[in-house]
């Protein structure tokens, strides 16, 4: 959806709000750092990109994993209620992401991932 | 340094900091970009690689192997996977070899590869970070390669743009070089008016007011050279007759009896005019005056083919007829022959020769008497010609007492020439106005052993007797510039050099070759004194001589100045640094005369010095006549 002028823009959390409206992967945001304020450890949160299977299109969702080992929860815009991984039969994962561990991995390299990148800049900001 | 040195230098630097700022600038941008480049192209692989990773769900020997195979097909670094708490799981490592790219670049290039990362999954659970990094040794060679293209480019670049500084400058200082030219010239006392005005509004200001200078310094020359012209023709020219006066016959006769005095000795012949009271009353004074007029033609008639001869009207009737290196025989043949002359001139006037008749009186002089012995023998000579009966009388000079023969001089100098016997002695000029040694003045002495030695005034008069004069010159020219530094101390000395020895066919080739070897080590400054006569011919070879003379940094100076010449345009083209006359010379001039030299010689920066100054007394009368450089034996008692 072109909600901020341009496809697939990582929206920052005020800019979400401000907007009322967001594509998918700007609810997996604003629910990282709602949850990331809240004290939990972001080593647990992912942002997953998943394949809807009754959409049959690309979507992403919030993942926790309370281990590593363990079965993660599925936090997903499209559905209100949070069940595991092995309750969401309607999605397939391709590939988790998460900045903050990227940034950690190399803390002299600003640059991690382009998407990333550009929301913790807009984070900076406060973009709304 | 000059300025067309200074402003090339400061364009040149300002061109290369410019030129190397650039390419500075220009490999760091190009430093930049292949360090981003590394990072995009380990980030892509690390993305693409991850994903491929996830399909492996979590089987480590299958994400070693589709690790390896990236590993080894691009350029890598370093590739490594950790699990989610840290723990290495697989890492790739190649040691890089760059080879292609010198050491010190390396060591100047600090060039990091930067890591990229990515996060590997297996379905839902997260298996690791990915991080890759790029091999570093093509971004060295790229780098390299920039730098070496830069480099020559800025190199071409550079050298066009100093070509082209350096022809810029050169066209737009060429005016400044004619400035400069005429500005050295008015230092060396040239007049040179530049007639292209350059176009630069500061360069055609200096270019006009130099012009407007010139023109107003040369204006005062020529008037000096106007004045003293028609000067002359007052103080040295008997107006009735045209003959030289008896003032000339003074100022010249140093020249004549001097210890290097070209000529021996010769007969100094006064002529005069007895019965004019009565010619006057009897032809009336324009007749009488037309009478002397055809004597002086008779006198100048008589010595017209007698080298160096002077005939001056002393007097309202007596006339001296100086004939250098004529015998007493050859004189009164032709003081018989002029008498006779006169007779005739006086018959045809219908005078009677009893009353009005000729007296002649003869005085063979010898170079070394003084101008008050010759003129008072040669008054004594004419004074008994008036009462002898044929009117002519010889007075000859004392045989001179002889220290040695003729023949024993010869042998004497032969000898010190062969053996180096000669010696520099020196004698001070000095300036009074400002009591400071203007130059010293070199003279020779033949030393024959440590008791016994002979002056130049002793030696030199047997030397051009015996034709040796040259070969001494030579030897003391040739001491000067080859030797003179073992007895010569670091000041200015000054040699004369005569009109013989300067016209003899040798010289020139001597003295330029002596100059050539020798000038540019001379510890002393060296001018070299040429006799007046001589330089104002302005013959081909005096030019020759200031040529050569100028050529190695050597000044001329004149000497034996009494101001006859008909033109004074060559003290300008010679510029002297210094005019020597006796100081009779200077002391019997008229104030206007003296006036009229100054002008030429302030114009062109030339001293007046005067020489033979023997006392307290005549130093004074010389200053008062504005003359301060004095050379002589007052010089001895004068402070410095």
């Amino acid at each position: 959806m072109k909600i901020y002028g341009k496809n697939d823009y990582w929206a920052t959390p005020w800019e979400f709000l401000g907007n009322d409206k967001g594509d998918c992967e700007d609810y997996v945001i604003s629910k990282y750092f709602a949850l990331k304020h809240l004290g939990v450890d972001y080593k647990k949160l992912f942002f997953t990109y998943v394949r809807s299977t009754n959409f049959k299109e690309p979507h992403m969702v919030l993942t926790y994993f309370e281990t590593p080992k363990s079965e993660p929860l599925i936090l997903d815009n499209n559905n209100r209620k949070i069940f595991p991984a092995s309750q969401r039969k309607d999605l397939t994962p391709i590939y988790n992401f998460n900045g903050d561990m990227l940034d950690e991995a190399d803390k002299n390299n600003e640059k991690s991932h382009k998407k990333w990148d550009e929301l913790k800049l807009n984070m900076q900001r406060k973009k709304i | 340094m000059t300025l067309f040195k200074q402003i090339a230098l400061m364009l040149s630097l300002l061109l290369l900091i410019i030129l190397a700022t650039v390419l500075i600038l220009n490999f760091q941008s190009a430093n930049k970009g292949v360090q981003d480049r590394l990072y995009e192209d380990a980030k892509n692989t690390a993305t693409s690689l991850s994903l491929s990773l996830g399909s492996a769900n979590g089987d480590l020997s299958m994400m070693s192997t589709m690790i390896n195979a990236n590993f080894d097909s691009g350029n890598y670094h370093h590739i490594a996977l950790v699990d989610v708490e840290n723990k290495n799981l697989y890492d790739r490592v190649t040691e890089s070899d760059i080879v292609a790219v010198p050491k010190w670049f390396i060591s100047l290039i600090d060039l990091k590869a930067p890591i990229a990362h990515a996060n590997v999954s297996a379905g839902w659970s997260p298996v690791g970070i990915l991080s890759v990094q790029s091999d570093a040794t093509y971004a060295y060679k790229q780098l390299y390669a920039i730098l070496i293209d830069l480099l020559i480019s800025f190199t071409i670049i550079a050298l066009v743009g100093l070509v082209t500084i350096n022809l810029l400058l050169h066209a737009i200082l060429k005016p400044l070089k004619e400035v400069q030219k005429q500005a050295a010239a008015i230092t060396r006392n040239e007049f040179i008016i530049q007639n292209k005005v350059p176009y630069t509004k500061e360069l055609a200001d200096v270019v006009l007011g130099m012009n407007n200078m010139v023109s107003k310094v040369k204006a005062m020359f020529d008037k000096g050279n106007e004045e003293l012209k028609a000067h002359k023709e007052l103080e040295y020219v008997d107006q009735d007759t045209q003959l030289r006066n008896r003032k000339y016959l003074i100022d010249r006769l140093p020249a004549y009896l001097k210890a290097d005095a070209y000529y021996e000795g010769g007969v100094n012949m006064l002529v005069s005019l007895s019965g004019i009271i009565e010619a006057n009353e009897k032809l009336g004074r324009q007749n009488v005056n037309k009478l002397f007029l055809k004597i002086a033609d008779v006198f100048r008639e008589n010595t017209k083919n007698i080298k160096d001869s002077i005939v001056a009207r002393i007097n309202g009737t007596e006339f001296s007829l100086l004939l250098p290196n004529y015998s007493n025989e050859q004189a009164i043949e032709l003081a018989k022959k002029i008498q006779h002359s006169c007779k005739e001139i006086i018959n045809l006037a219908e005078l009677d020769s009893k009353e009005t008749f000729v007296s002649i009186g003869l005085y063979g002089y010898r170079h070394s008497d003084n101008i008050a012995k010759l003129l008072s023998r040669s008054d004594n000579a004419l004074a008994q010609a008036k009462f002898n009966h044929e009117n002519i009388h010889l007075e000859k000079a004392e045989d001179a007492i002889e220290v040695m023969g003729k023949e024993a001089w010869k042998l004497l100098i032969n000898k010190a020439i062969e053996k180096d016997r000669f010696s520099f002695v020196s004698w001070s000029v000095i300036d009074t106005k400002t009591k400071k040694l203007s130059h010293n003045v070199l003279s020779i002495n033949l030393t024959l052993d440590k008791n016994s030695s002979y002056s130049y005034a002793q030696f030199m008069a047997p030397a051009i007797q015996s034709g040796l004069s040259n070969s001494i010159y030579k030897k003391i020219v040739d001491m000067l510039f080859r030797n003179s530094s073992m007895v010569l101390s670091a000041s200015t000395y000054a040699l004369r050099l005569p009109h013989e020895y300067l016209e003899h066919q040798e010289t020139y080739h001597n003295i330029s070759e002596l100059l050539r070897a020798n000038a540019a080590l001379l510890p002393f400054k060296v001018i070299i004194e040429l006799p007046d006569r001589l330089v104002r011919q302005d013959s081909k070879l005096i030019r020759e001589y200031i040529e050569l003379f100028r050529k190695y940094s050597i000044s001329i100076g004149i000497f034996e100045f009494i101001g006859e010449s008909d033109d004074y345009q060559y003290l300008q083209d010679l510029r002297p640094v210094y005019i020597k006359g006796e100081s009779s010379y200077f002391l019997t001039q008229s104030d206007q005369s003296l006036s009229a030299l100054r002008l030429i010689t302030d114009t062109v920066g030339i001293s007046l010095i005067a020489v033979g100054v023997t006392d307290i007394e005549t130093l004074e009368k010389l200053k008062s006549k504005d003359i301060h450089i004095i050379q002589g034996q007052v010089t001895e008692i004068l402070e410095v």
